[in-house]
């Protein structure tokens, strides 16, 4: 989503939006969306991957995006626009064919015909010179912080939900004890966190947590917003005058609460110790937990990838892999980008140099 | 403006050179231009290495494809891509060399924090470059042999510091940990972690022993007498004041981009935006590429202090620079401005316009074909309207372009017109309920910057009940200022319509993103809203 308030607040979002348009446009990349690696292997210089594609329920050829099939639907959230491109998709685990019904109200609803919900699979056999990994981060699962209550205690949320909720206009606050509502972001969630193992920084919730906070302000002015931090990481160039516009609207507190809990009157309290050195528990209406970014998942057939100690992958020994973005490591969308060039450019490089077998 | 008059001097003289894309101009001073310049040779290019020391280069590896100026200062540079001319001056007088690219390659300049700490340079305070040097050739394990060593070190207290910084405080850390009866101390506002292997380090260090101080706003005080160093504090954690005289006070250091970035950035008007940078900053800026074709900043240059980095921007020049040399040959923007010059009076409006510094002069402005982006800001800029856009020359089978310029012409009839942004108002405007999309006739602009107050009349004129104008925003734009420019203009309008006692309202300037098409239905709600009541009287008619 954009975080732009008045002014862009460089978290390059849009480019994504753009970038993914501009791929799909492009004659000569072939995409093979909702896929995943089953097995890959390599002969001589030539890799040849195995891939197996989730059933294509719905036609981008023949959708219109109208919208009817949304709306057709009984199970909300179960089929959704696309933030980016026109087609709708379906949420597998959200729908309630996953749990054995036999509901076609989509289908059905499609005035176009561009349903088919008994597709199937599709397996494709690919032969590169090359493979490219880049298959991201897993987001921090919140709820491996009991403490502050995520999943457990209504009101708290992770900074991706409240990203989704003030994309549809759907964040609400009802002050529960005093007439101004008040939010309190949490820092370093899943970050920098030797207890569970995540001894690094995910390099982008400082910067993402002070767009957020500052967009909620900019939509909503009358809200307190208090952000919890250890330390704020640079995240760009005029890094100093971007905190201090922050501060003006903040309230920012270095400490790292040790609990949430939900209060009598029904909002949340936050236990934290203050700068004069004593705990006090203060009273929130909302609290979002700046979630860090996991390892990804492990990728079938890609064990010729290493690890490093906290689970991302390292860039790979075996000529012709190459690894990108944050699944090597956290890294911001801008980062991402400026770093893709590079292996861009190393990919071409390989495939200059290396010995070249035909591909058929 | 910051186009300087030298960077123009000598123009005509140039102007019937050829281009030559085989030359590279390399500004450097480390090993990280030196590992440029040998990359850009095995890529084929040849390269005019400028800096000082003296590098080594692999020499017979390179025979007679590296030339190296050492010693040399870039003093001014003028001219577009295949064609820069840039003056060197050397120990031995002024070298003028032509290029085709540029890339500035400098380590950053580094300050030391003396004065901001309020601290004097003497044997017992120490910046941390320095330290790290004498560190590494062992001067101060020697000093450790008597009793408990205190080192003191100060990192980004005055609300300034880089990953880079804190990088070089755990290379000497790293050191003194296994050195005996060595203290280390650290004092700091935010410890920046923010890189992979950092905050491994951080606790690396800590875990050793080190301490860590961070303050919020009472940092601590230095005071030097008679050769004792004393810091005093309030530790933030137990409120309770303390004094540290360390053996030695290593001090953090300012690190800034390179001067020579200077002479480059008087060749790109937009650069006012970026100094002392070469990159705009803008998220459409992400590498080494900047607003003008064939310039490159490498790490410094562009506010990238982090060594690792570096390599990724090696890779990402050597992939630019071939990129551009596919685009001259195959064509790059959709649009390229060009010049009429029997209509130019030389009044260089468009040459101190062009964010990208791709408009010359001699007898008239001209346009470089290779640095033009099409963004059109020079067209609505130009005063004589000497400038046109025109496409370039595609493969016959995309006429999509063609198209956009038969709708614009087309009557309104009522409707909203919406000059779009290609980057991001277009985008956002595909994305809208098709009951919306109906509503409005969206004209595709290459940059918001390229609407002339000419063309919003003349929608008017045309019928439309109301314009509308969608570019990126502030800091989002691709040709840096086009959206400042059109919002502007939008505003100055607007004052024009008001004061004819028309409905200003009619006019609305919305700055949006790609993935927003939530604030262009808005407008154009806004838009119909402000509108329903002025279609009374005709809008055509009222104009006219």
């Amino acid at each position: 989503m954009c975080k732009a308030t008045h002014v862009c607040q460089n978290c390059g979002a849009c480019l994504v939006t753009e970038a993914i348009k501009g791929s799909q446009a492009s004659p000569r990349i072939a995409h093979i969306l909702s896929a995943g690696l089953a097995r890959l292997r390599k002969e001589g210089s030539i890799f040849e991957s195995l891939i197996v594609q989730e059933p294509v329920r719905i036609f981008p050829d023949s959708c219109n995006a109208c919208g009817e099939c949304v709306q057709a639907c009984p199970v909300p959230g179960a089929i959704r626009m696309s933030p980016v491109g026109q087609t709708p998709y379906i949420v597998h685990d959200e729908c309630a064919r996953s749990r054995g019904d036999s509901c076609t109200a989509c289908q059905d609803a499609c005035p176009r015909a561009a349903i088919n919900l008994s597709a199937s699979e599709t397996e494709f056999l690919v032969r590169s010179h090359a493979v490219v990994v880049a298959t991201g981060f897993t987001p921090f699962d919140a709820s491996e912080k009991p403490r502050f209550g995520y999943g457990r205690i209504p009101g708290v949320l992770t900074a991706l939900e409240l990203e989704d909720l003030l994309r549809n206009e759907q964040f609400e606050l009802t002050p529960k004890e005093r007439p101004i509502p008040r939010v309190a972001f949490i820092q370093c969630v899943g970050s920098r966190d030797a207890h569970i193992g995540r001894n690094y920084c995910s390099q982008v919730c400082c910067a993402y947590a002070l767009r957020l906070a500052r967009l909620l302000k900019a939509k909503k002015p009358d809200t307190e917003i208090t952000v919890f931090y250890m330390d704020i990481q640079t995240f760009e160039r005029n890094f100093e005058r971007r905190l201090k516009e922050a501060g003006e609207e903040l309230h920012l507190c270095r400490a790292i609460p040790s609990e949430v809990r939900a209060s009598a009157e029904g909002g949340l309290e936050v236990l934290y110790h203050n700068s004069q050195g004593t705990n006090v528990w203060d009273n929130f209406d909302a609290v979002v937990l700046s979630i860090g970014m996991s390892p990804p998942a492990p990728v079938l057939g890609l064990d010729v990838l290493g690890r490093d100690e906290h689970g991302f992958f390292q860039p790979a020994a075996d000529a012709g892999v190459f690894v990108a973005g944050a699944c090597q490591g956290p890294k911001s969308i801008v980062e991402s980008m400026r770093q893709a060039r590079a292996v861009a450019e190393r990919v071409i490089g390989y495939m200059k140099r290396g010995e070249r077998g035909a591909l058929d | 403006m910051s186009t300087t008059p030298q960077s123009f001097s000598g123009e005509s003289a140039h102007k019937a050179d050829a281009k030559d894309f085989s030359a590279v101009l390399v500004l450097g001073g480390d090993a990280v231009a030196v590992q440029l310049a040998e990359r850009l040779c095995e890529e084929g290019f040849s390269v005019v290495y400028v800096g000082e020391p003296e590098p080594i280069f692999t020499p017979e590896n390179y025979d007679g494809k590296i030339e190296c100026i050492a010693n040399g200062v870039l003093k001014a540079i003028h001219g577009v891509t295949g064609a820069f001319y840039a003056s060197v001056q050397t120990p031995c007088g002024m070298v003028q060399k032509k290029v085709g690219f540029v890339v500035v390659a400098q380590p950053p300049m580094i300050v030391p924090k003396y004065e901001a700490y309020g601290v004097k340079p003497e044997n017992k305070v120490v910046c941390l470059s320095r330290f790290l040097e004498q560190l590494q050739d062992g001067q101060i394990g020697a000093l450790g042999e008597a009793d408990q060593l205190h080192i003191a070190f100060f990192a980004g207290l005055d609300g300034v510091a880089d990953t880079a910084t804190f990088a070089k405080i755990f290379d000497c850390i790293d050191v003194l940990i296994n050195q005996k009866n060595v203290q280390c101390y650290v004092f700091t506002r935010h410890l920046k972690v923010a890189e992979n292997g950092l905050e491994a380090r951080y606790r690396r260090a800590r875990e050793a022993g080190t301490l860590f101080f961070a303050f919020e706003q009472d940092a601590p005080v230095v005071e030097q007498t008679d050769g004792v160093v004393k810091i005093v504090f309030e530790d933030p954690h137990l409120s309770a004041g303390f004094e540290l005289a360390p053996d030695i006070l290593v001090l953090d250091e300012w690190l800034l981009p390179p001067d020579s970035v200077e002479p480059v950035c008087a060749m790109i008007p937009s650069s006012l935006r970026s100094r002392p940078y070469l990159t705009p900053p803008s998220p459409r800026f992400p590498s080494v590429e900047t607003a003008k074709a064939g310039v490159f900043a490498l790490g410094p240059a562009r506010g990238t202090f982090y060594a690792p980095k570096l390599r990724d921007d090696i890779e990402s020049v050597v992939g630019s620079l071939k990129k551009l040399i596919t685009l001259t040959q195959h064509g790059g923007s959709a649009f390229v401005a060009m010049v009429e010059p029997e209509k130019c009076t030389l009044c260089l409006t468009c040459v101190r316009t062009c964010p990208h510094g791709a408009i010359q002069f001699a007898t008239s402005a001209s346009v470089d074909e290779n640095s033009c982006q099409g963004c059109g800001i020079c067209v609505s800029e130009c005063p004589m309207s000497a400038i046109a856009l025109a496409e370039r020359k595609r493969s016959p089978s995309d006429n999509s372009k063609e198209q956009r310029r038969v709708e614009s012409a087309a009557l309104h009839n009522g409707k909203l017109v919406a000059f779009l942004c290609e980057h991001s108002g277009a985008n956002a405007y595909a994305e809208l309920s098709s009951a919306l999309r109906a509503l409005v006739k969206p004209i595709v602009v290459p940059c918001a910057g390229a609407v002339g107050e000419m063309h919003v009349v003349q929608a008017l004129l045309d019928g439309a009940s109301g314009v509308l104008v969608a570019g990126c925003f502030d800091g989002n734009c691709a040709s840096v200022y086009g959206t400042n420019r059109a919002a502007y203009r939008l505003a100055l309008l607007q004052q024009t319509l008001a004061e004819a006692g028309l409905n200003k309202d009619r006019l609305i300037y919305v700055p949006l993103a790609s993935n927003a098409p939530y604030i262009l239905a808005s407008a154009i709600e806004e838009l119909l809203r402000s509108t329903d009541s002025s279609t009374q009287d005709s809008p055509a008619a009222s104009m006219s």
